[in-house]
């Protein structure tokens, strides 16, 4: 692709998103409650309030002006604007260079629903991958900016990032349901990348195709969801503006020069606003809160409680609150503990069950079915509430999003109950089966391991979450292959921190080593955070309620009608 | 005279009978030794490469191991394989009983059924032969030890592990261990050590008790078994891959993190397991012979004689019934006798 056609098309798409974009950064700048993103605004509020071209200039100009501001902001980000990653390439690149890229995480980190506290530290991890990986990625990404769709540029990022499937989810998330609720978690999604070398990070943005085209230079993978996707796609080319883009500093200023000029011009026409639901509903969202149960199943000791307490970085376990009991009860019980948890504005009420005495007993027979009845339980509860005549506006989900299965490490098959279990299981709810202590297995017995799983779940036709019978398009099927390659996740879970190489680290010191927990050559304890939290959240709960709850409901109304039919037919025989 | 007779004689030299165990010591290494070892515990535990980590063979070159679909039709088996080892001219003949399907099922109350038949046949087999008029060779196929995997994971004894365990405790001699010990940290190590023979004391079952060292055995002796009596349920780790540390080939695990040295005392105690059994071989065959094979002994002999009196008491029934029937019968006879006499003299009448 030439800088040419780029121009001309860049300058085409950008006059109908200028507009936009400006709208968008108004409401922004008015509803970004964290201090630290109204700061970063900070310089330019005034601006902002009035969509004019010319204050845009002025933002970018601001912008430039303090990179590492903006920078410092992005962790504690706006919170009602979906993640805008502001990658400025600015005409004064190679003076610093190195601010530039710290702003490429801008915005990431603030829609990941990670722990709070972690926000900082991992934006700065992005950076430094960023700049490592900045000359060779910068002169092909300028090119997948023009014309490129936002897929493509996707697919490309998956390349370079190797297994990091999260990039097309934020894709997925286009094409899937418009639910802002989406654009929360997905914009986790921000930070798998972290991991890779990928400059690229998808930034969810109800607002990104406008903000892209308003400002070239600034580099920003934003998303947008439904109603923009078309916008978005047309305008790849500006959203999928890399940071590595930067380093094109010619290029970015005529550009810019183009859009400055254009801007005026198309200003009022073209833009009606509808794109704006999306800033509404993600307002909504945020008001509401999300929900999220997650079941865990597993033998007694194979680190359960440790895992959950890990994933959500905080005491949730049945342990921490209830103390280590850890006699076998005789029977399998079902404990549920809720906790409400907070990040960066984003609340998500987190509901951990537990199956303590799960495969203990001697004879664990039908071990599984108080578990079947307890899930079938709540989608009985929903079921009866969407049936009532005086319905509640927004009923509350107990359902069962997602079930970790603990799968012990023998390193030989699966057991006959895994099998039972499982293949009972995956009708009803999504399964996603973890090897626990995966310290125990060295590499190689980890991947003979792994094998003979995928095996026996394939012999057994046992359908594992991420299904492939609900992949809806290609791109969701190449992430969704991704993730299917891997599963099941080798995890290693741990409350202690330990010092290793100057970083505090969760881990599990012996005297042979330290495993953290963290590190991906270790364990894949990041990949399963990064799937149930960071880009798949969204997509369990859809799965769980369009799929799972929808064929209980279908089952149980047929039931129901059957039984009414039943007793009318004996009525009338009778009467006869 | 008498008073000289009484005087024995001196005793100033050497007589030599402290010649006797160099000679019990020949005779024995010519017969060679025999002894057979069980390992019982769920599949995956690592079993088979601890034992040929602990005899530096490979008693399983071709191993199958079957995939769950199998696992689930599977009961549980009894495999013995032998091997015969020769250190230093000293020959072993070594027996390995495997119990593979042991635990692996979903309902396992029948699993150790196979194993306590399997036993109770070896002892039966050696009271037979006992008992038989040539006793020259007795092969000695009783389970001298068994070796009793626990697995890592859990929190202490499973339910299984004690049932079993208190099933079989009186049969013969439990070393319980624990499997795959570098899932564990120290302290965790230690916990879990703490907390099964905790569990243990609390069901009551009776493992294998390291004899006290003769107060006449030298300080090492005594503080080794001093040891190794704090060790027990052993932390083992098994491996037969060798690894290059440090420039040395030792076996090992090696990890990402790191690479775990099975004959480092450090890391696991697989060379305490390995000189407890070697030393204590005989006192685990004396066990075997004193308590448990006695034990099932005279299990077995009241058992029979309760068949014999049982017998008896048939005896007499019969011995009365008999006498009933000589009754009856001898009336009878007087009977007829009685109408015989009678004909006749109608008969002589009539003419």
């Amino acid at each position: 692709m030439s800088d040419i056609s780029v121009n001309d098309q860049l300058e085409g798409i950008i006059s109908d998103f200028e507009a936009l974009k400006r709208s968008f950064e108004v409401e922004e700048v008015d509803q970004t409650p964290n201090s630290s993103v109204s700061s970063r605004r900070g310089p330019t509020p005034p601006l902002r309030s009035t969509p004019t071209s010319g204050h845009r200039y002025q933002d970018l100009g601001s912008r430039f002006a303090d990179p590492t501001s903006k920078q410092a902001e992005a962790p504690n980000a706006k919170s009602p604007k979906s993640s805008v990653k502001r990658i400025e390439i600015t005409g004064p690149r190679h003076p610093e260079p190195v601010s530039r890229r710290a702003e490429i995480s801008i915005d990431l980190s603030s829609k990941q629903v990670d722990g709070a506290s972690h926000g900082v530290p991992k934006i700065g991890l992005k950076r430094a991958e960023l700049l490592g990986h900045k000359p060779p990625e910068m002169v092909p990404r300028r090119t997948e900016v023009s014309g490129t769709k936002l897929q493509e540029i996707a697919s490309r990022r998956l390349e370079t990032t190797g297994s990091k499937f999260a990039e097309s989810i934020p894709r997925r998330t286009e094409s899937s349901g418009p639910s802002l609720s989406e654009i929360s978690p997905k914009k986790v999604e921000i930070q798998t990348p972290k991991h890779q070398e990928t400059p690229v990070k998808p930034v969810e943005n109800s607002i990104s195709p406008h903000i892209n085209y308003q400002q070239k230079q600034e580099v920003q993978l934003e998303r947008a969801v439904t109603e923009t996707k078309v916008k978005i796609q047309n305008s790849a080319e500006n959203s999928s503006i890399k940071p590595s883009i930067m380093s094109e500093s010619s290029r970015d200023a005529t550009v810019k020069q183009s859009m400055q000029n254009e801007k005026p011009e198309f200003e009022n026409f073209g833009y009606v606003g509808i794109d704006s639901i999306l800033e509404q509903m993600r307002r909504k969202a945020m008001k509401q809160g999300f929900e999220f149960n997650i079941m865990v199943v597993g033998q007694s000791g194979l680190g359960k409680s440790t895992l959950i307490n890990t994933l959500f970085k905080s005491k949730v376990s049945r342990k921490s609150v209830e103390g280590t009991d850890e006699r076998i009860p005789q029977t399998v019980e079902m404990k549920s503990i809720s906790h409400d948890v907070e990040e960066k504005g984003v609340r998500m009420k987190l509901t951990v069950i537990d199956t303590p005495g799960f495969g203990d007993q001697i004879n664990n027979e039908n071990c599984w079915q108080p578990i079947t009845e307890f899930i079938n339980d709540q989608y009985e509860t929903y079921l009866k509430e969407e049936l009532t005549v005086n319905r509640k506006k927004r009923i509350q989900d107990t359902r069962v999003h997602c079930c970790i299965y603990f799968i012990a490490p023998t390193g030989h098959s699966l057991r006959p109950l895994d099998i039972e279990f499982m293949r009972r299981l995956s009708k009803v709810v999504n399964i996603v089966p973890v090897i626990a202590k995966a310290d125990t297995l060295t590499l190689e017995e980890r991947a003979i391991f792994k094998e003979k799983i995928r095996n026996d779940l394939q012999e057994h036709d046992i359908d594992v979450y991420p299904q492939r019978q609900f992949d809806e398009d290609a791109e969701d099927q190449l992430i969704n292959d991704k993730i299917r390659e891997m599963v099941p996740f080798a995890v290693v879970g741990s409350n202690l921190e330990y010092q290793v190489n100057g970083r505090r680290i969760l881990g599990r010191k012996t005297k042979w080593g330290t495993i953290e927990v963290e590190n991906m050559s270790h364990c894949e304890f990041a990949y399963l955070r990064d799937l149930l939290i960071r880009t798949h959240m969204q997509n369990l709960k859809d799965v769980t309620s369009s799929i799972h709850y929808e064929a209980y409901r279908v089952q149980r109304l047929s039931e129901g009608n059957e039984f009414s039919n039943g007793i009318a037919e004996k009525d009338m025989n009778s009467n006869m | 005279m008498s008073t000289e007779k009484a005087k024995f004689p001196d005793v100033t030299g050497y007589v030599g009978f402290a010649n006797l165990p160099n000679q019990v010591h020949r005779k024995s290494v010519k017969k060679g030794f025999e002894f057979t070892l069980m390992v019982v515990g769920e599949s995956g535990l690592g079993k088979s490469t601890l034992i040929n980590s602990l005899f530096l063979t490979d008693l399983y070159p071709e191993r199958y191991v079957p995939g769950a679909a199998e696992k689930i039709e599977r009961t549980v088996q009894i495999e013995a394989s032998t091997v015969e080892i020769e250190e230093r001219g000293v020959k072993l003949r070594l027996t390995v009983v495997d119990t593979p399907g042991y635990g692996d099922a979903i309902n396992s109350q029948d699993c150790f059924r196979p194993i306590i038949q399997y036993i109770d046949n070896q002892f039966e087999r050696y009271l037979h032969d006992e008992s038989g008029l040539n006793r020259r060779h007795i092969v000695d196929n009783r389970v001298h030890c068994c070796f009793y995997f626990i697995s890592p994971f859990g929190h202490g004894l499973k339910p299984l592990d004690v049932e079993f365990m208190k099933t079989i405790h009186s049969k013969v001699n439990i070393v319980p261990v624990i499997a795959k010990a570098d899932t564990l940290t120290l302290r965790e190590r230690e916990r879990l050590k703490r907390r099964i023979l905790d569990e243990i004391t609390e069901h009551g079952i009776r493992i294998y008790q390291l004899p006290d060292a003769d107060s006449d055995e030298d300080e090492e002796f005594k503080e080794q078994t001093m040891i190794l009596k704090a060790s027990v349920p052993f932390a083992v780790i098994g491996s037969n891959q060798l690894i290059e540390v440090k420039g040395k080939k030792i076996r090992g695990r090696l990890y990402p993190w790191g690479v775990v040295e099975v004959e480092n005392p450090e890391h696991n105690d697989f060379l305490k397991l390995r000189t407890m059994l070697v030393t204590h071989m005989q006192d685990l065959q004396e066990v075997t012979q004193d308590l448990h094979y006695e034990n099932f002994r005279s299990e077995r002999l009241k058992r029979v004689g309760r068949d014999v009196e049982d017998e008896t008491v048939d005896k007499d029934k019969i011995l009365l019934q008999k006498e009933a029937e000589l009754r009856r019968m001898q009336e009878m006879i007087a009977q007829m006798q009685a109408q015989m006499r009678m004909k006749p003299a109608d008969n002589g009448d009539g003419h």
